[in-house]
């Protein structure tokens, strides 16, 4: 048998675990009936020794509307600003894209501006270099 | 509960209304003759004084008297084939509980023999288990289905908790910038993301992992049945008990073939029970005619006021007569009443037993976990506080569909196992009436 690198071990066992707990959790989860039984019967127990009155139906309605609150979405309710910020950033893609074009269409101006600030400049040597070639020919 | 106990209970409900439905007819059928033999009685009496001069007083009577007669020899004719008819299903039933216990004798040998096999018996053993964890207050597969069908849309409502979670944050996959992430992190504290995502990824898994748990729990069922069902066959095979089994089938055809016998002859004495027959009817014809002009009680009143002292004697009787002839008619009215009653419950046990016959199915493998006690709601129902749908409604809260891997297995549903104790339906029936159960 090779000898197992003790971080491979480590990693292997890791995983493992959290898959056992995951699997627990899940077998707990699904369990329903029986927790719920066992609940309702601690219940009425504790009732029953202490002699206050009740009945099955209280206990049981009670035990299944807890549980019936299991595993739902809870998320806290937000203020107007969290609200406004929250949308801008599930929008913010489009934000950066805007910003993108904008960026672009600015560069792309001041592309042709400095183009168009160079073009005379290089336009006028080459018109001195005609010129002086011109009248060369001449004399 | 089984089909067949539940069947076995309403067949014996609807053979009790009916034998009390057939008592009360056979009363006022019985208090119907009393009360013309004493019309006729008091006729005569009446024929015998002179000033009345009812009309061909003699000859009429001699006629109802006739016609009284013809009824009596034809009611005792129709009661005797009757009884025949009833004597030859007593017969045939008779023969079937003989053959029936012969079968249950074979198929308890058989399983007993079977059972002596480790491996068979282990796999009866692990049937019964996972049939005991298939029932839905065990297994409560259809309570955790609804709750994850009902919980699931929900984690798709809120897009902040959408938005993370299609960006896979949170997750190994999630690689956005920093800045992103910085921005996620703040909306993910907004709708308590880790939680919720917690909730929902348990949800998802709960979800797959019931469902598989069903399917391996029906397809153990479905395998350890067939294994269970093909050894059965076989053994049962080299028993004989698919000869008896058919000629039980050929006995239960002779049950129902007498009992369509015994059904015919039903409405000849129904006619005599209901006062329909030809003999009744010309009877009191004739004594209607008798008393076209008079009733009993006024010529009761006027043979009071004649004077012959020799009448006095006769008027004496008449009255003793004409106030037994009231209460006779009193009696017969409260017994109609009585009559309409039962007949009524009678319906309302048959109404419920067809409806079972087609709820029911003793063939498929239907079982009732009531969660009340079905003859005390069947009293109720008979009693008309609970109608036909209340009680059809209950028997479909408590309805499942659960295989039944053998059919010696009817002996005890929960347990496979070899045991004495049966609640086979026939024994009741059977015992119960010897005579028929649906006339």
């Amino acid at each position: 048998m090779h000898d197992v690198p003790l971080s491979e071990q480590l990693g292997a066992l890791a995983r493992v675990d959290q898959l056992r707990h995951q699997q627990n959790e899940v077998d707990q989860y699904l369990s329903l009936p029986q927790r719920r039984a066992e609940v309702a019967a601690r219940i009425r127990e504790y009732y029953r020794s202490n002699a206050i009155e009740f009945s099955d139906a209280q206990v049981d309605q009670g035990v299944r509307e807890f549980f019936a609150s299991r595993l739902v979405f809870e998320a806290p309710p937000l203020g107007v600003f969290d609200r406004f910020l929250s949308k801008l950033l599930l929008k913010r893609s489009l934000a950066v894209r805007v910003l993108q074009c904008i960026a672009v269409a600015a560069l792309m101006v001041q592309c042709a501006r400095v183009i168009a600030q160079e073009s005379p400049a290089r336009q006028a040597p080459a018109a001195l270099h005609s010129l002086s070639q011109n009248t060369g020919s001449q004399a | 509960m089984t089909p067949d106990t539940l069947m076995g209970i309403t067949q014996r409900n609807s053979r009790t209304a009916e034998l009390e439905v057939r008592a009360a007819q056979q009363q006022l059928s019985e208090l119907s003759e009393q009360q013309l033999v004493l019309e006729q009685d008091i006729l005569v009496r009446l024929g015998k004084i002179a000033a009345l001069h009812l009309e061909q007083g003699a000859v009429q009577d001699a006629h109802v008297s006739a016609a009284l007669q013809a009824r009596q020899v034809a009611k005792d004719q129709a009661h005797q084939r009757l009884a025949d008819a009833e004597q030859a299903v007593a017969n045939a039933l008779a023969a079937k509980d003989n053959l029936q216990a012969r079968i249950d004798s074979l198929e308890q040998q058989v399983r007993e023999t079977l059972e002596l096999d480790p491996e068979y018996a282990q796999r009866v053993q692990a049937l019964d288990q996972v049939q005991a964890a298939h029932r839905e207050h065990v297994s409560g597969y259809l309570d955790l289905r609804d709750e994850c069908a009902q919980k699931r849309p929900t984690f798709d409502v809120d897009p902040l908790y959408c938005y993370l979670r299609s960006h896979r944050y949170g997750t190994e996959h999630y690689q956005r910038n920093r800045v992103h992430r910085l921005l996620d992190n703040w909306l993910a504290s907004k709708v308590n993301y880790a939680a919720n995502r917690k909730n929902e990824l348990s949800l998802i898994a709960m979800a797959q992992r019931n469902e598989a748990l069903q399917a391996e729990r029906e397809a153990q069922i479905l395998s350890l049945g067939t294994y269970i069902t093909k050894r059965l066959k076989l053994a049962r095979h080299e028993q004989g008990l698919y000869t008896l089994t058919n000629r039980l089938r050929e006995s239960q055809a002779a049950i129902d073939s007498a009992k369509q016998h015994a059904n015919t002859l039903q409405p000849q004495l129904a006619a005599f029970a209901l006062n329909q027959d030809p003999q009744y009817l010309r009877a009191r014809q004739l004594l209607t005619e008798q008393l076209k002009t008079r009733s009993i009680g006024q010529l009761v009143d006027l043979a009071s006021q004649t004077l012959d002292e020799a009448d006095d004697r006769i008027v004496e009787q008449l009255q003793i007569l004409h106030v037994q002839l009231k209460a006779l008619e009193t009696q017969q009215n409260a017994l109609q009443q009585a009559q309409k009653t039962m007949q009524d419950r009678y319906e309302r046990a048959k109404n419920l037993q067809r409806k079972l016959r087609i709820e029911a199915n003793a063939d498929s493998d239907v079982y009732f976990d009531l969660s009340t006690d079905f003859e005390q709601l069947l009293a109720r129902y008979m009693g008309g506080d609970v109608s036909l749908g209340q009680v059809v409604d209950v028997l479909d809260k408590g309805r499942m569909i659960v295989h039944r891997s053998q059919t010696a297995a009817r002996q005890t549903f929960i347990s496979s196992t070899t045991t004495t104790f049966s609640f086979s339906t026939t024994t009741i029936s059977g015992n119960s009436s010897h005579t028929s159960d649906s006339f």
